[in-house]
């Protein structure tokens, strides 16, 4: 069984005036299994956010099914839903959606305080972390106190500290600078090989290249994807390139 | 064409701010009204034909000069507010490619068109109600109910003066905000990361010892002379220590949970204590004016209206009888006292009702522990610079026995070293009397008699009222108290006293008073202070003048502070709820439950907001004693009504202070969930 199963997910908006539609998914449909590293990538407008907001269960689709380790996302009650976000997904967004009123080291003990871990719980679980991002001297810190990179590890830090079953990463490396997208992106890599999955929506051909396999959406649907078997980052990124180059045409894949 | 261009903008940008400038500009138009409204009373030209022009035209110059500062205070305040918040909505036009100087043109018709709109506003609600308002405050002063109020152009160029220079001001102030902004600076102040406030802990102490203090001066002063005097440091005190404890002591205390691990990360304590440190940070001053506006309010309303409420109890205290007329024994004769009073009060066809006619003999001493013991001593000279002397001067006065038992309908008998006594604040309690040239025994103290005041709970006027058996018991106290040594201010005087209560149509009551007051002193070659005439009808008419122009003014000024107040209170949830969306996203998304954040967000905006509340009572809690001193000495010595008064005029408040919350909060909510 897959961890993750999307089953021909639709999204239909209707606009608050004069009730226009909006198709934003068409029939999205694909599976992540455990212990893979995925992206998804797609123009603006694709529908890429559209899509990671059905997964994050932000928002319901309109036709269609998500289904995590088994369970239908649709059937959890609506009262029980930040539960369930707390305790089986973790999210990385461009913007960091870090708190400006906490330190850094409560930046990331937020899920757990939510989850009332005790103190003593929490700490144990912090400090490999901590480690693991490089965050450990900035723990005290605040968050306009350091840079883009150190607020993106912070927020992954927050996102991997509750062991979720996904992580749901939204174009992480978008408001990074190079050397900070790089060292985001071994990270994800580092975090991959022990074990963890994760989801990652971005347009940078080069954030994606750093994926396991790269899923291509245009217009509401997948249209393609790629594996990267033993592909070396720089190839895989050829790849994803080419790809890029060929949709953007318009053209068809053989 | 360029104007109408600058015109344009300036109306679109301030619709689009409605949300924020209608509020300001409807606090502004009410600050005009009021100020018009002050102008005009106190200037009228109807008021020429009342009796105590006079005293309603100073009290309402009063009150103009308290409108001047808060609108100046009020006005600025809350256009800088409003500029705070529209340092991006600027930044983008300099950034669109307007240059400073158009950006300033536009700054300026938005304050012209704020200006006019409050001005014509006012000015018309004052033209409007002026009158209305007019008649109010002449029921209240229960005079000249005829008098009609007369609109006058000079008041209306005042008002339009003043307030033209302080919408000048406005505008210079946010020319210079425009001037030193940096665009770029503009764009991102927004999303500028706020530092952790720091906690300063001589700021907090500095607090703690001011209000302290403060509060020890209002609890502990027993002096009346001394409260009024120190009166006003308690409330620089308070004030300063109430922004201290505010500012620096609230940060304080958080931090201090802060620390304790196992209180902090609890989901609730967490969110709640973090976001509270940052809240404080930014209202802690805006939360310490409410505070400080809410303790004003009360006790200004709450004052006036016992001074109204207890208008006719103070008379009554003031004038037991109807009438009552004093002079030394040595101007006029007893028997012509009352004569000429009965003879005259025929003449205006008034009658005499129980009329009482007794000499009376009064000297002061020294209490030596103003609340106990029985010892009464010698004022040395020192004491007339000590302030709190009202605590100590105790006045005796001396009635002879057959007086007392014909005034009191008595038949009570006395030995020379006995005394039926009456205290006139609090009960003496004491079987003995200690004079330093004699000693007596009480027979009997008394709780009432009919010639004089009715005991007062507090007062500036310590002294007992004495009968002695015999002349010869007061002839040798008389002659014991002149002999003294070491006594200052020696003085011993004997006078008589004629009063009554009259029947009679007030008009030839008041007719009579006056021409038998004015053929005495001219027959005696006396004046207002050798001649003391107390009559309740002359009182009662000076009086409702002065507290019903207290009242109105009372009520007038704790309705501005009150509209301050609640814009205030208004603006900082605009700001909170502007704030705080963005927390709230952030934490829905990290797996916060909606119904959580709710639920923490209305924790903290209830505490945030109630706080100046609580303040503002506990305060005025603490103030009650110094207060009703200060209401001693207008002579309101009843205690029980003025708690009556600060009880309900608190309830009052604090409904209307909910109401406000709660409106209030719906526009929070409504910017939070949008």
């Amino acid at each position: 069984m897959s961890l993750l199963e999307v089953k021909h997910l639709k999204k239909v908006y209707t606009t608050r005036l004069g009730g226009q539609q909006c198709q934003a998914l068409h029939d999205v449909d694909f599976t992540v299994e455990q212990g893979e590293f995925t992206a998804i990538m797609g123009e603006s407008g694709s529908g890429k956010t559209t899509l990671l907001n059905i997964l994050a269960s932000f928002d319901k689709p309109t036709a269609g099914e998500v289904l995590l380790d088994g369970k239908k996302m649709s059937t959890i009650p609506e009262r029980q839903l930040s539960a369930f976000r707390r305790e089986n997904l973790g999210f990385v967004f461009q913007d960091f959606n870090l708190l400006d009123t906490f330190s850094i080291r409560d930046n990331i003990l937020l899920p757990l305080v939510l989850s009332r871990k005790s103190y003593q719980e929490m700490i144990p679980k912090l400090t490999p972390i901590a480690d693991l991002l490089g965050l450990s001297d900035l723990l005290d810190k605040y968050p306009y106190e350091v840079s883009g990179g150190q607020k993106q590890r912070t927020a992954v830090a927050r996102a991997i500290i509750t062991d979720p079953k996904l992580i749901l990463a939204d174009e992480p490396t978008g408001a990074l600078d190079s050397k900070a997208s790089a060292r985001l992106l071994a990270l994800f890599e580092e975090i991959n090989t022990q074990g963890q999955t994760i989801l990652m929506v971005t347009h940078s051909a080069r954030a994606a290249s750093h994926a396991g396999r790269v899923l291509f959406i245009k217009d509401g649907e997948v249209f393609h994807q790629l594996y990267r078997g033993g592909l070396s980052t720089d190839e895989m990124f050829k790849k994803v390139s080419d790809t890029l180059t060929v949709l953007a045409n318009g053209g068809e894949l053989h | 064409m360029k104007f109408t261009f600058y015109l344009k903008l300036a109306l679109t940008n301030l619709k689009k701010n409605r949300e924020t400038y209608f509020p300001y500009l409807l606090a502004c138009l009410g600050t005009v009204f009021m100020y018009f409204l002050f102008v005009s009373f106190a200037y009228n030209e109807g008021l020429q034909n009342i009796s105590g022009r006079d005293m309603v035209s100073s009290l309402f110059l009063i009150g103009k000069i308290v409108v001047i500062v808060f609108a100046a205070i009020f006005i600025f305040y809350a256009n800088s507010f409003l500029m705070k918040r529209r340092k991006k909505e600027i930044g983008l036009y300099s950034i669109l490619g307007l240059e400073k100087r158009q950006i300033s043109a536009v700054m300026f018709f938005e304050s012209l068109i704020m200006g006019a709109a409050s001005l014509i506003g006012g000015l018309l609600f004052g033209t409007v109600f002026g009158n209305l308002l007019f008649r109010i405050l002449m029921r209240l002063v229960d005079t000249a109910p005829d008098s009609t109020f007369i609109l006058n152009p000079a008041h209306f160029a005042e008002t339009g003066i003043f307030f033209g220079v302080v919408f000048l001001f406005t505008f210079f102030f946010n020319d210079i905000q425009v001037r030193k902004s940096k665009p770029i600076s503009l764009l991102k102040s927004a999303n500028e990361g706020e530092k952790e406030p720091k906690s300063s802990l001589l700021l907090t102490l500095f607090g703690v010892v001011s209000l302290g203090y403060g509060y020890y001066i209002a609890l502990t002063e027993e002096s009346i002379i001394l409260a009024i005097v120190k009166f006003w440091g308690a409330v620089i005190l308070v004030i300063l220590g109430t922004h201290a404890l505010f500012t620096s002591g609230s940060i304080f205390i958080l931090k201090t949970l802060k620390r304790n691990r196992h209180f902090y990360y609890k989901p609730n304590n967490f969110i709640s204590v973090s976001n509270l440190i940052y809240r404080m940070k930014k209202n802690a001053a805006g939360l310490a004016n409410i505070c400080i506006l809410s303790t004003m309010i009360l006790v200004t309303v709450s004052t006036t209206i016992a001074l109204y409420a207890g208008k006719e109890d103070m008379l009554r205290a003031r004038n037991p009888r109807q009438l009552a007329v004093t002079c030394r024994t040595d101007t006029i004769p007893l028997s012509e006292l009352s004569g000429q009073m009965e003879a005259y009060a025929a003449k205006h066809n008034v009658t005499l009702v129980d009329a009482q006619n007794f000499s009376y003999t009064t000297f002061n001493l020294m209490r030596v522990d103003p609340y106990h013991g029985t010892s009464f001593e010698t004022m040395p000279d020192y004491m007339l610079s000590y302030s709190s002397l009202d605590l100590y001067y105790y006045e005796f006065t001396v009635i002879l026995l057959e007086d007392y038992n014909r005034m009191e309908g008595t038949e009570e008998t006395l030995e020379p070293d006995e005394l039926i006594l009456f205290s006139k604040v609090n009960d003496y309690g004491y079987d003995t009397l200690t004079m330093p040239f004699a000693e007596f025994r009480i027979k009997k103290e008394v709780d009432e008699v009919s010639f004089s005041s009715p005991k007062a709970d507090l007062s500036m006027d310590r002294g007992a009222i004495i009968v002695v058996d015999s002349q010869e018991t007061l002839d040798t106290i008389t002659e014991s108290y002149l002999a003294l040594e070491n006594q200052t201010d020696l003085y011993l005087y004997t006078y008589n006293r004629a009063q009554a209560d009259l029947t009679g149509e007030e008009e030839d009551r008041i007719a009579f008073i006056e021409e038998y007051r004015e053929a005495m002193k001219e027959a005696y070659g006396l004046n207002n202070s050798t001649l003391t005439v107390l009559s309740y009808d002359i009182d009662r008419i000076e009086w409702n003048e002065m507290y019903g122009g207290f009242l109105f003014l009372g009520v007038a000024l704790g309705l501005l502070f009150l509209m301050a107040m609640v814009l205030i209170i208004y603006f900082k949830q605009v700001s909170e709820g502007y704030e705080d969306r963005v927390r709230f996203e952030v934490l829905q998304k990290v797996g916060m439950d909606k119904r959580d954040i709710r639920r923490t967000i209305n924790r903290q905006l209830r505490l945030v907001f109630f706080l100046p509340l609580a303040g503002a009572l506990i305060h005025l809690a603490v103030a009650f004693r110094i207060l009703r001193s200060l209401l001693a000495m207008f002579q309101l010595e009843r205690t029980g009504l003025i708690v009556l008064c600060f009880v309900a005029v608190s309830a009052v408040f604090s409904i209307v202070y909910f109401v406000v919350y709660h409106l209030t909060s719906r526009v929070y909510y409504r910017i939070v969930n949008r």
